[in-house]
């Protein structure tokens, strides 16, 4: 479904990723994972449209997209949940909903989208008047993956969705991300949280300094002595 | 000067200043607006003011066409000139730090201010007809009819203006845009459209502010600087992104001149303004009135 | 490099008639431009402050010295009055600087700088007999005997100017000033006191700038609010400042000489227009120049691709 091909992209003078190589299929979930650092945060956004490769292409359902702009890029069904929620805190839980199906495509769907989106997460239609700033962490994060649904995107993007979270509710959330795929949403994964990312994964890349080290499936990799050793202080 | 002051004289110069106060606070909630969202001083705010009231001024001599009729005209069209404005001018500049944007925005007040000059001469204009001087009496006050006009359009206009911002799903991805511009447009809200759409209410609110001042006072080509001035100062008091902030602001101002101008001589009562306002940015830049909760 | 040009300035006025040629005033006015401009370099260019308040020091200079002169404190040309009118605008700028430059946003600033401008303009306006109300004062202009001293008191100006802000460039005050233009978080988090910096910078520029007001002053013998605190004096420096390149030293030079040629032709051939011109002149400068001619030619020499958006 996704298919990044050799890209190389820079901020401003310097470089943050060499030649990252890596598909994604229809249907799966696909994690990115390694250190702070690693560039996966880069790959996101350079997929999504916010910055462009100096070379590589980036195809989506058989359409290039390195060079198109995020509107566009969401458009065609690609979503992304960023870093730290990013949620509009000043505004209702509903309108951060509402606005999440902004583009042409997903606007005339959006009641049925919501009504979907409730569905998942029904503390949001309980919640859907009070101010997105006021939410706890664990709710803020549904809210923000479910507006990132709300653009009915056929590639769901997540950005380390643990981060900040208490356990409990990162078990939750990963069972969340499993329903959603279950439901036929392809997940690409971005994920400090190796060993839970890796659990549900079909497979999974991992990266270090802007370059794409390992792949394989989630299972294997999750056996591999490498992967245990190097991040062996992230597995649970 | 300042006798003994009675009840109702204190009143009436009350009165006359919320009235004027509120043209200030029409032309700041356009200011506010464009820097709420993209952090742009549209400093020619006053000078579009200016070219409003020059057309409503010539369409009334030229093809007496009532000042009131001329909003109808006026307004879509500089809501239309505000998108190409933003085009034209703001569009490349947006992103690129306050500086570049507030120079081009000088810039263009300088070239509008002359161009309107010379085409239509430094000379003052005014608006008059049959209704201009028509005064109502209201709970023993005398009120200018024209002016009270001003003040409820410039009551609807904000309240338009806040509908719009609170109930559209436009509106909100304007206040989502300005908050945090990179969500925004990540989810698929494109900056640039955000910005053509709040700076094309800006200027129709300029154009808005236009009509009311071609009705209400005389005006020439320079005074747009100052008008400018006045509404950055409304902005200064009421707090920036506040759209009741920045009308309140206006009328506020408008009470301190009017208080100004009865109590000092007339040009000092314009200085009067201009160290208030320079108070405030020393001292409380967040605006008078953020200790309170804010809506939109 | 420099020294020639200096050399050729110095001397012109014995090679030509100073009283009647067109250059030598033509320069005149480019070395005061060039003072002011500088002065705006340096809290704009430098400091990253934009101030669209010059033309506040600029009058203020000229009116102290003009009212020393007329009270009998000072004379024609008098260095005293010059040294006074500069003072004043810093002292100016201290008093009204420190409070607006304490907030980190500059859009503050700048607000500021224009409504001290205009406050300033209307003071003198009403100042009674002391400032001349809106007619102004005069200036005994009897005593005017050559145009030289005009020149080389200018010129010297103008490389007094340049050398300052040389200096101060080339100092740890121009790594400071240029760290809180960049990031002046960042700059202040490492423990730069921005505020010392960016209050020094405004002075310093109003100084300089209270300088050409001085000259200005003597130059014209008459001295009134509209021209003297005229947008126009807040305009110049900036646009060329910025169409010669903002944040370097001989930028400004540049951009003084090429503005202050091009707005003369203006002056002879479209008289009215003058202002439509310069405004959108700025328009058109920052929307594809940004950098400043200066930058132009140096991207050219290196060969450097230009930054793209």
């Amino acid at each position: 479904m996704l298919k990044v091909n050799s890209i190389n992209v820079s901020y401003g003078d310097a470089q943050a990723l060499w030649d990252v190589t890596f598909n994604v299929r229809e249907m799966e979930i696909c994690s990115l994972v390694g250190a702070n650092g690693a560039g996966k945060t880069t790959v996101l956004s350079t997929i999504l449209g916010m910055i462009h490769p100096f070379s590589g292409q980036v195809e989506f359902l058989g359409y290039r997209i390195e060079e198109k702009r995020p509107n566009a890029i969401v458009d065609l069904g690609i979503s992304l949940v960023p870093e730290g929620r990013r949620l509009f805190s000043k505004l209702t839980v509903l309108e951060n909903l509402e606005l999440g199906a902004f583009t042409k495509q997903a606007r005339p769907l959006a009641k049925q989208t919501m009504t979907w989106v409730t569905e998942i997460f029904p503390i949001l239609e309980e919640r859907k008047r009070q101010l997105a700033g006021a939410l706890s962490g664990g709710m803020q994060q549904m809210l923000a993956i479910g507006r990132g649904l709300m653009a009915k995107p056929k590639l769901l993007m997540l950005d380390e969705p643990s981060l900040g979270l208490a356990p409990l509710i990162v078990k939750m959330l990963f069972e969340v991300i499993q329903k959603l795929n279950d439901r036929h949403v392809t997940i690409l994964l971005v994920e400090q949280n190796i060993h839970q990312a890796l659990k549900i994964s079909h497979s999974a890349f991992v990266m270090k300094i802007g370059k794409i080290v390992m792949k394989g499936k989630g299972g294997e990799l999750m056996a591999d002595p490498e992967i245990k050793k190097a991040y062996m202080g992230v597995l649970e | 000067m300042s006798d003994f002051l009675s009840f109702h004289s204190l009143s009436q110069i009350l009165v006359n200043g919320l009235l004027f106060g509120t043209m200030y606070g029409i032309a700041a909630i356009g200011v506010s607006l464009i820097f709420g969202t993209m952090q742009i001083i549209f400093i020619a705010q006053g000078s579009m003011i200016i070219l409003a009231a020059y057309i409503s001024f010539w369409l009334f001599l030229l093809l007496f066409v009532d000042p009131f009729l001329s909003i109808f005209f006026i307004v879509p069209v500089f809501m239309l000139l505000g998108g190409g404005l933003y085009q034209v001018l703001f569009r490349k500049v947006a992103y690129a730090g306050k500086n570049p944007s507030l120079l081009i925005a000088f810039g263009f007040m300088i070239m509008l201010e002359n161009l309107m000059s010379l085409l239509w001469t430094p000379n003052t204009r005014a608006i008059n007809t049959s209704y201009t001087a028509y005064g109502i009496e209201m709970l023993g006050l005398q009120v200018s009819f024209t002016r009270l006009v001003a003040f409820v359009l410039a009551i609807l206009s904000t309240v338009v203006v806040t509908f719009f911002l609170k109930r559209t799903l436009m509106g909100k991805a304007v206040r989502a845009a300005s908050e945090d511009l990179g969500a925004a447009t990540m989810i698929g809200i494109g900056a640039h459209w955000v910005n053509s759409i709040t700076f094309s209410i800006g200027i129709g609110l300029a154009g808005l502010a236009g009509v009311a001042t071609a009705m209400t006072f005389p005006f020439d080509p320079y005074f747009g600087f100052i008008f400018s001035l006045k509404a950055l100062i409304a902005v200064a008091f009421g707090g920036i992104g506040s759209v009741w902030g920045a009308l309140v602001g206006g009328i506020l101002l408008g009470v301190i001149e009017s208080l100004g101008f009865y109590f000092l001589s007339g040009v000092w009562a314009d200085g009067i303004s201009y160290v208030v306002f320079l108070l405030v940015l020393m001292l409380k830049p967040e605006g008078l009135f953020s200790g309170f909760k804010r809506i939109a | 490099m420099i020294i020639l040009p200096m050399v050729l300035f110095a001397g012109l006025p014995f090679i030509v008639d100073s009283e009647s040629s067109y250059l030598v005033f033509f320069l005149f006015l480019t070395f005061i431009n060039i003072a002011i401009v500088q002065g705006w370099n340096l809290v704009g260019g430098y400091a990253g402050q934009i101030s669209l308040g010059q033309h506040a020091f600029f009058g203020l200079g000229a009116y102290i010295t003009a009212i020393t002169w007329l009270r009998g404190f000072t004379g024609y040309f008098d260095p005293l009055a010059m040294i006074l009118s500069g003072i004043g605008a810093a002292i100016l700028a201290i008093g009204v600087g420190i409070p607006l430059l304490s907030k980190l946003r500059g859009d503050y600033f700048a607000l500021g700088t224009l409504g001290l401008g205009e406050i300033l303009r209307i003071i003198f306006t009403q100042g009674g007999t002391l400032t001349g109300g809106s007619v102004g004062l005069l200036l005994p202009s009897r005593v005017y005997e050559s145009m030289k001293p005009y020149y080389f008191t200018s010129l010297g100006l103008a490389a007094f100017a340049t050398l300052t802000i040389y200096y101060i460039t080339k100092s740890r005050i121009g790594k400071a000033l240029i760290a809180t233009r960049d990031d002046e978080l960042a700059a202040e988090v490492s423990g730069i006191y921005t505020l010392k910096y960016k209050v020094l910078a405004f002075s310093v520029g109003a100084f300089l700038t209270g300088l050409g007001g001085s000259l200005q002053a003597y130059y014209l013998f008459h001295i009134h609010p509209a021209g003297f605190f005229s947008l126009k004096w807040a305009l110049y420096p900036i646009l060329m400042s910025i169409m010669g390149g903002a944040g370097t030293v001989l930028g400004p030079v540049i951009g003084a000489f090429f503005l202050t040629g091009v707005f003369e032709l203006i002056n002879i051939w479209l008289p009215e227009s003058h202002p439509i011109f310069s405004g959108g002149l700025i328009v058109a400068v920052m929307l594809f120049l940004p950098n400043g001619l200066i930058r132009l030619r140096l991207k050219r020499i290196i060969g450097k691709k230009e930054e793209r958006r």
